[in-house]
């Protein structure tokens, strides 16, 4: 299957879009533009034949200071949170659902993330899963971070040093 | 007529002889034609950085064979742009986010290791 994958944009036809999760998909068609806009978070989508077949959203934020031990703020400002990147959401309309998409999306992700990381020191992504997606969150690596408010989300996390080690092992197997 | 730009340039011995031999492979006639081709190369190279991609080659399969890093292509800062969000966290959750960092680091899952490797 062919797609592209862009930052989402004004035209891109959206309303079609199902991945089974009304919230999920009423926050692409009518939000995501909004918060892209307002600089709430930034939407990238993979489309083919010009439709939305699956899309995250991504931005920057911190964890808090307090509860965290001082070898991890090491170097980070007095007043300012352990940064991270936050995965707000991520689906893959129901039609494309089972030729990881969602695979290909969240290493997307992980690539900006990277590269990102290089400017803003950011080592961690968070992840605000919907419970009934956790165990796909899990096949990646991401841990859950027991302790929340929420009962139906979940946050996860996942170190971009896995990720990398991910990479460095591509990069160590052979090439046939 | 398109305005145009006149300017001199100082090459190595070695490297006219790859300049010719490149030439000849890309049958450009004329060194301002083949300028032209490579300043629209490498400006495609720096958009793709500036979009957070990285350029590779790959093989027939697919497969990432090499990836062009240059110090130069490095300096590119991507334009991504990304917000800054607050999100609310309880003290749980911070005590556990630093249980799992100071932990030993997990090895990547074979998902992660596919997905990574399959660009």
């Amino acid at each position: 299957m062919d797609f592209v994958f862009r930052r989402l944009e004004s035209g891109d036809d959206t309303k079609d879009f199902d991945c089974g999760k009304p919230q999920l998909n009423e926050y692409l068609s009518k939000y995501a533009r909004q918060d892209q806009r307002r600089m709430f978070g930034v939407t990238y989508v993979a489309v083919c034949e010009s439709k939305v077949i699956g899309y995250f959203t991504l931005a920057t934020t911190a964890i808090p200071r307090d509860g965290l031990p001082e070898d991890m703020l090491r170097g980070i400002p007095k007043y300012n949170g352990l940064p991270a990147f936050l995965l707000g959401r991520l689906a893959v309309d129901k039609k494309c659902q089972g030729r990881q998409i969602g695979e290909h999306l969240l290493s997307k992700c992980f690539d900006y993330c990277l590269f990102i990381a290089k400017w803003t020191g950011a080592r961690y992504v968070i992840a605000d899963v919907e419970n009934s997606a956790i165990s796909w969150y899990e096949r990646f690596g991401f841990r859950r971070i027991e302790g929340g408010r929420d009962t139906a989300w979940t946050k996860m996390l996942i170190d971009l040093e896995v990720v990398r080690t991910a990479i460095d092992h591509r990069a160590k197997s052979p090439v046939h | 007529m398109k305005a145009t730009v006149k300017f001199q340039a100082d090459l190595a011995s070695a490297d006219d002889v790859v300049l010719n031999a490149l030439m000849e492979d890309l049958e450009v006639r004329s060194k301002a034609d083949f300028l032209a081709k490579a300043l629209a190369l490498m400006n495609w190279a720096v958009k793709e950085k500036k979009r957070g991609h990285r350029i590779v080659t790959i093989d027939e399969q697919g497969d990432v064979i090499r990836e062009l890093v240059t110090p130069e292509l490095e300096r590119i800062a991507p334009e991504l742009n990304l917000p800054s969000v607050s999100t609310t966290w309880t003290l749980e959750e911070v005590q556990n986010v630093a249980a799992l960092a100071s932990g030993e680091q997990p090895k990547p899952t074979t998902h992660l290791v596919r997905a990574m490797n399959r660009r």
